[in-house]
């Protein structure tokens, strides 16, 4: 349920709030559970707002963030969680 | 797996074919953010969450307000007039070019690659290119992408964006966006520059920013210089756009 309300936070600040808070929530997701709605976060990001030819010539620079974010955090996440 | 997958292809694919995918999404954003603009303008009007003392504060917020823009229209009358004769002699009167108001949807820093929307598109005649302004003559940015009814304008100090600015009539700068209005920009020592000198885009028309800060140091033979734009971002819901020349 919680996990749920963040992820809902997470793509309202998307389009409400600075950009650093719904990174801040992507963290808490990623860092909490194995979260593959970053992903889709991070898509929807690009999809609103990266300008034609991507940043940086990266071609679609929150997406891939995201799932190396999410690849990252899983093996992190299991050692943070061992003990639970 | 799957998600990483099809997150790729879904943003991929729209790039290949040239948005169809981002324009659905950008149009059903700009539903919430207008739904989201009339609920906080009706809530604002409706006066629901204003105490006496908010008010009373806000009155006299006000009349300081209207004294000081009194002053400054003043001012601005005779900066205009200077401003007209000095157009009339260098001959680089303002071309006559149709311009488009249009309301701001996303806030200016929602986004990390210095965008925003706009709910104007192809529809009212907006094209890629195109310059934002507000205030006549601050440029915020240049439209980059246009659909039906949105358009998304990155901003000229965008991270990673380099434009040429102007300082007076014979300093080029090349100036590189940091994001969040802010620019840096490197000019040789002897280059007389002050703190709070207008920094022009290419047309010599439109500010781009105002030198925020200068640091400067014996041993370099560069001084550099920290640009701001001279407005607050945040607070604007509408932009004037003027097609490129």
């Amino acid at each position: 349920m919680i996990r749920v309300l963040i992820a809902l936070c997470a793509f309202v600040s998307a389009l409400f709030f600075p950009a650093w808070v719904t990174i801040i929530l992507a963290i808490i997701l990623v860092t909490l559970w194995q979260a593959p709605e970053v992903i889709l976060l991070g898509a929807l990001f690009d999809l609103l707002y990266m300008p034609p030819g991507g940043v940086f010539f990266i071609p679609m620079p929150a997406t891939l963030a995201a799932i190396v974010l999410v690849w990252v955090m899983i093996p992190i996440q299991k050692r943070l969680f061992m003990g639970k | 797996m799957i998600v990483s997958l099809f997150a790729v292809a879904l943003v991929g694919i729209d790039s290949l074919f040239g948005g169809p995918i981002r324009n659905v999404v950008r149009s059903g954003a700009s539903i919430a953010w207008s739904s989201a603009g009339s609920a906080s303008v009706a809530l604002e009007e409706s006066g629901l969450f204003v105490s006496h003392r908010t008010l009373a504060e806000e009155n006299l917020a006000l009349r300081m307000k209207i004294a000081s823009l009194e002053a400054q229209r003043e001012k601005n009358a005779l900066l205009s007039e200077e401003n007209t004769s000095l157009r009339m002699l260098t001959n680089t009167a303002l071309s006559e070019r149709a311009t488009v108001s249009a309301p701001i949807l996303s806030q200016t820093d929602a986004s990390v690659y210095g965008t925003f929307l706009l709910g104007a598109g192809s529809a009212q005649g907006l094209i890629r290119g195109a310059q934002v302004r507000v205030h006549d003559n601050i440029l915020l940015g240049l439209v980059s992408d246009v659909s039906e009814s949105t358009a998304l304008v990155r901003s000229l100090l965008a991270p990673g964006a380099l434009v040429e600015g102007h300082i007076g009539s014979s300093t080029i700068l090349q100036v590189s966006g940091r994001g969040g209005g802010n620019g840096i920009a490197h000019v040789p020592r002897d280059v007389s520059v002050n703190v709070g000198d207008p920094v022009y885009y290419s047309d010599l028309q439109s500010i781009i920013g105002i030198v925020g800060a200068i640091e400067s140091t014996p041993e370099n033979a560069e001084k550099t210089i920290y640009l701001r734009v001279p407005i607050n971002t945040l607070g604007i819901r509408f932009v004037t756009i003027l097609p490129p020349l």
